[in-house]
C-alpha cells in the first residue's frame, strides 16, 4: 500500500513526513528529474510505503516540483498511490484547500491532515475539523505535526482509508462547462491512454496552461487545436477562461472555508514586528549583510580544525597504506591517486556541512524567504529575481549545491541563467589557491594601517566573481535567454524556532548526496590523473642517481672520521652497547647519527628530483609544454600550464602538481612550495613568479571552471550537455582574457 | 471608489482584490491572490508585503502595480 503526502509549500509535510516515518526514509531522485523523491514505511506498518511529493500550490503545474507531484498523482511517473495525504494549514485554510479539491477530483481516496491547529490558535484562528468533514466529504483529521499531536489518529485514518469522495463537486462557468464534453471526446480518442478518470483535469489544465497543451501538440495535434480555436472563441466573446478553474473550484471552498474557521482575535503580530526590521527597505539589507558575514566568518573559521584533521589522517592513511602493501605502481595509484585525490574533496566537507547548517537554519526559522524577498530588487537589475539568491549564495561553499538549489525557481529561464553564473562565484576549492599566492606574493602590510593587503585581495577575488556572476546574468538574460520579464511572487512563512533534529537530519541527507555524487567523479578523475601525470615512466633520473651516489660516499667518509677517533672499538656494534661513559666514544657515535640524518635527508631530495623528473617526462609534463605558447602571453610557464591541466578535474589539485614539480613533496600550501615558487628562474635568470604572475593566475582561477563535477551535475540539472560545454567555454574564455588583461597590462604599466 | 492598484494603498488597509492582471497572474491565484479575495497592505515600500487569511505574500512592485483592488468598508 502507497501514501503520498500532498500540500503547499511550507505546511509542515517534511515535518508529518517525518513523524509518520520515524525517519526511516530513502532519498533518492524521481526518475529522468533531479526532483528529490523522500520514500519511508510508516512506522510499525512496515508494508504501508510513505511518499513526501514536492510542495505545490495548486496541479496546475509552473515548476519542475509541481509537474512532479500531478504525475506521481496520476500514476504517470510510478503506480499512483492508495491514498493521498492532503497536508493543510490551518491558519490559511482557503488556499490550501485548492490543491485538496484537485486531489479530490483525481478520483483518490483523500485524506485531510489539519496542520499547525497550535499556530492557527495562537494567532486567534479555531477550525472546525468536523464541519470541514462535512462539506468536503472527505475525512480530516487535527494534527500538529511538530509536537507529534494527532499522529496515531491519522495512521488509524491511512490503515483504514476512505472511498473516493465524489469528485467535480464545483461548477464551472457555464460557457466554459458547455465546450469541456467535446474536448474530453477529442482527447480520449487521441490519447486512449489516459485514464478516463483524469480526462477531465487534463482538459483544464491544457486550457489554462501554454506548456502543458504544448505538450500535447505530437501526440494530440487535433485536441491542441480545438483548444487553441475555442481560446481564441472566448477571447472574442470576452469569457474568462484562462482562470475559469481557479474561480470555480474558489467559489465552492472559499464559503466552506469561512463557514469553519472562527477568528476570534486580531491576527498575531511577531512576525510583522520582525518583518518590519528584517525588510526594510535600509535595515533589511543591512541585516542580511551583516547575517552573511558572520555566517561566512563561522563556516571559514569554524571548518579549519576539522579541516586540519581530516589532512592529517588522509595523509596517515596514505602513509599505513604505503607501510603495508608492497612498493610499485598498483600501491602509487591507490595512495597518491585515490587516497590523495578523494582526501581533496573530502577536506571541504567540513565547510559544505557548516554552509548547509547555516542555510538550513535560515531555511527553517523562515529568514530564507525574506532574503530572496529584499534582494530582489537587486537581483532584477541583473535580469535574475529574488528567488537566484539562496542557490547564489550556497555556491559560495560549493557549485554543486547551489546549481542544486535553483530546482525551485518557477521560470525556467532564471533556472538556467542561475545555473550558468552559479560557477562564478568563489567556491571552497579556490581558497587553498588563493591562500598559497596571496601568502607568497603578496606584501603583508596593511592599507592606512587598518586593512591587510592580503585581506583585502582576498575579498577582491570573492568580488570579482560575485560582480562577473551579475555581469554574465545581465547578459544572457539580453543575448541568449531573450524573453519577457520574469515576475518575483513569494510567500513569507511565519518565523519559527528551527528543529535541530530536522535540521541534522537534512544536512546529512543533502551532504551524503554531495559526497556520493562529487566522491564518485573525483575518484575517476584521480586516477586518470594519477596515470597522466605517472606515465611514461622515466625510470633513470642522472641527477637524483647522482644526488644519492654523493650520499653514500659523504656519509662513508663521515664514518670512516669517526671510526679513526676509536681505533679499538667497531662503532657499528657500540652503538648498541649501553657503556657510554667513554666520551670520546659518544662523540664517534654523535657523529655517525648525524651522518645518517643527512643521509636520510639527502635521500629524501634525491626521491623528490626522480618524481620531478618523472612529471616532467609525463604526459602532464607533456601537455604543459604543448600549452606554454599559448600560456605565455598570461606569464605562465610549462610548469604553471601543467598545473593548470591538472587542476581542470578539481581546481585545488594544482598545488601538489606544483609541489612535485617544485620537488618540495606534499607540503599542501606550505612554507616550502612558497619559497621555492619565489626562488625558481627562467634560464635567462627572470624570476618565473612575479607579483603580477600571481595575479594573473588568481584572476584565471576566480573565472575558469575548473570543476568536473560542476560541469557533471550542471549535465544532470539541464539534461544536456549543452551547456555544460558553454558553461566550460564561456569560463574559461573570460579567464584567459581578464588574465591576458591583468598581465599584459600589468607590463605596459611597468609592473613586475 | 473606483479600483486601485495595490501600490496606492497605504499600510494597514484592508482591501478586496477586483481584478488581476501580468504575467504573474496565474501564479497570484494560484497562491489565492484573486478577485474577490480579502487583503490587507502589511508593507507598501519598495515592494509589498500583503496578508491573505493567515500567511504574508511579498510582492515585488510591478507585479502589485497590476492588481486592483477597493477598500473594504471598515
Amino acid at each position: 500500500m502507497r501514501v503520498a503526502l500532498c500540500g503547499n509549500p511550507n505546511v509542515g509535510k517534511t515535518t508529518l513526513f517525518n513523524q509518520l516515518t520515524g525517519l526511516r526514509q530513502r532519498v533518492a531522485n524521481f526518475p529522468g528529474v533531479t526532483v528529490e523523491r523522500k520514500a519511508g514505511t510508516l512506522a510499525g506498518a512496515p508494508h504501508v510505503e510513505v511518499i513526501d511529493l514536492p510542495g505545490t500550490y495548486s496541479l496546475t503545474p509552473r515548476s519542475v516540483d509541481e509537474r512532479i507531484a500531478y504525475e506521481v498523482l496520476v500514476g504517470r511517473l510510478e503506480e499512483e498511490p492508495d491514498v493521498v495525504v492532503c497536508v493543510l494549514d490551518a491558519g490559511n485554510l482557503e488556499r490550501n484547500l485548492y490543491v485538496v479539491t484537485q486531489v479530490i477530483d483525481l478520483g483518490l481516496p483523500v485524506i485531510v491532515a489539519l496542520n499547525m491547529m497550535d499556530v492557527a490558535e495562537e494567532n486567534g484562528l479555531a477550525v472546525d475539523a468536523s464541519a470541514l468533514e462535512k462539506d468536503l466529504g472527505v475525512p480530516v483529521v487535527p494534527i500538529t505535526a511538530s509536537r507529534g499531536e494527532g499522529i496515531d489518529e491519522l495512521k488509524g485514518c491511512i490503515l483504514n482509508p476512505p472511498e473516493p469522495a465524489q469528485v467535480y463537486r464545483w461548477q464551472l462557468m457555464d460557457a466554459v462547462d458547455a465546450k469541456i464534453p467535446a474536448l474530453i471526446k477529442q482527447l480520449a480518442e487521441e490519447a486512449p491512454h489516459v485514464k478516463p478518470m483524469h480526462l477531465r483535469m487534463e482538459v483544464l489544465r491544457a486550457l489554462a496552461e501554454e506548456e502543458t497543451l504544448d505538450a500535447w501538440r505530437l501526440e494530440a495535434p487535433e485536441f491542441v487545436n480545438c483548444i487553441v480555436v475555442l481560446q481564441e472563441e472566448f477571447a472574442k466573446r470576452g469569457v474568462a477562461w484562462r482562470h475559469a478553474e481557479v474561480s470555480g473550484r474558489y467559489a465552492w471552498i472559499g464559503p466552506i472555508a469561512q463557514r469553519v474557521s472562527h477568528r476570534f482575535r486580531g491576527p498575531a503580530t511577531l512576525s510583522d514586528r520582525i518583518d518590519a526590521v528584517f525588510t526594510h527597505r535600509v535595515a533589511g539589507p543591512l541585516c542580511f549583510l551583516l547575517i552573511l558575514v558572520c555566517v561566512f566568518e563561522a563556516v571559514f573559521s569554524w571548518a579549519i580544525p576539522a579541516m586540519d584533521l581530516i589532512e592529517a589522517g588522509v595523509a596517515a592513511l596514505a602513509g599505513g597504506v604505503r607501510s603495508v602493501l608492497p612498493a610499485g605502481w598498483v600501491t602509487d595509484l591507490l595512495t597518491d591517486g585515490i587516497i590523495t585525490g578523494v582526501g581533496n574533496v573530502v577536506v571541504f566537507l567540513p565547510q559544505i556541512l557548516l554552509l548547509f547548517f547555516f542555510l538550513g537554519i535560515m531555511e527553517d526559522s523562515g529568514y530564507m524567504a525574506r532574503s530572496a524577498f529584499i534582494m530582489d530588487r537587486l537581483m532584477k537589475r541583473v535580469g535574475l529575481s529574488g528567488g537566484s539568491v539562496l542557490p547564489l549564495l550556497s555556491s559560495y561553499a560549493c557549485a554543486i549545491p547551489g546549481i542544486m538549489a535553483a530546482r525551485t525557481l518557477d521560470s525556467e529561464r532564471d533556472r538556467l541563467i542561475t545555473i550558468m553564473v552559479a560557477p562564478l562565484m568563489s567556491c571552497s576549492a579556490r581558497l587553498p589557491v588563493y591562500t598559497l599566492f596571496i601568502a607568497a606574493f603578496l606584501p603583508t602590510g596593511k592599507l592606512l594601517g587598518v586593512f591587510g593587503y592580503q585581506g583585502l585581495a582576498m575579498f577582491s577575488m570573492y568580488m570579482m566573481g560575485t560582480i562577473m556572476a551579475f555581469v554574465a546574468a545581465a547578459i544572457l538574460k539580453r543575448v541568449v535567454f531573450k524573453g519577457p520579464e520574469s515576475y518575483f511572487v513569494m510567500e513569507l512563512p511565519p518565523y519559527r524556532r528551527p528543529r535541530l533534529r530536522q535540521l541534522f537530519w537534512r544536512i546529512y541527507q543533502r551532504s551524503r548526496v554531495f559526497a556520493v555524487r562529487a566522491g564518485k567523479i573525483i575518484l575517476g578523475c584521480s586516477i586518470v590523473l594519477w596515470f597522466l601525470a605517472s606515465f611514461p615512466r622515466t625510470e633513470t633520473s642522472p641527477e637524483a642517481t647522482q644526488i644519492e651516489e654523493q650520499a653514500i660516499q659523504e656519509r662513508n667518509r663521515e664514518y670512516a672520521a669517526a671510526q679513526a677517533l676509536t681505533p679499538g672499538t667497531d662503532l657499528a656494534v657500540a652503538a648498541d652497547s649501553v657503556a657510554l661513559t667513554d666520551s670520546t666514544l659518544a662523540h664517534a657515535l654523535d657523529l655517525t647519527a648525524r651522518a645518517d640524518a643527512k643521509y636520510a635527508a639527502a635521500l629524501d631530495s634525491a626521491n623528490i628530483v626522480r618524481q620531478s623528473t618523472q612529471i616532467r617526462g609525463s604526459a602532464i609534463g607533456y601537455l604543459g609544454c604543448i600549452l606554454e605558447p599559448v600560456m605565455q602571453p598570461l606569464g605562465f610557464d610549462w610548469k604553471i600550464s601543467a598545473g593548470l591541466v591538472s587542476a581542470f578535474a578539481a581546481r585545488e589539485v594544482i598545488i601538489s602538481t606544483l609541489g612535485i614539480i617544485y620537488s618540495v613533496g606534499d607540503a599542501e600550501g606550505g612554507v616550502a612550495l612558497r619559497d621555492a615558487l619565489k626562488a625558481d628562474r627562467y634560464p635567462d635568470g627572470r624570476p618565473v613568479f612575479t607579483p603580477l604572475v600571481a595575479m594573473s593566475l588568481l584572476v584565471f582561477f576566480v573565472f575558469a571552471l575548473q570543476c568536473m563535477s560542476t560541469l557533471a551535475i550542471a549535465r544532470r540539472e539541464t539534461n544536456t550537455w549543452r551547456w555544460p560545454i558553454v558553461m566550460w567555454f564561456y569560463m574559461t574564455a573570460l579567464a584567459y582574457l581578464a588574465s591576458l588583461l591583468v598581465y599584459q597590462g600589468g607590463q605596459l604599466l611597468g609592473l613586475s | 471608489m473606483p479600483p486601485a492598484p495595490l501600490t496606492a494603498f497605504c499600510d494597514g488597509c484592508p482591501l478586496k482584490i477586483c481584478s488581476v492582471h501580468g504575467c504573474a497572474e496565474e501564479r497570484l491565484r494560484d497562491m489565492g491572490l484573486r478577485e474577490g479575495a480579502q487583503v490587507e497592505v502589511i508593507q507598501n515600500s519598495d515592494k509589498l508585503i500583503v496578508r491573505l487569511a493567515g500567511c504574508r505574500i511579498g510582492l515585488r512592485r510591478d507585479v502589485a502595480a497590476e492588481i486592483y483592488a477597493t477598500p473594504m468598508e471598515a
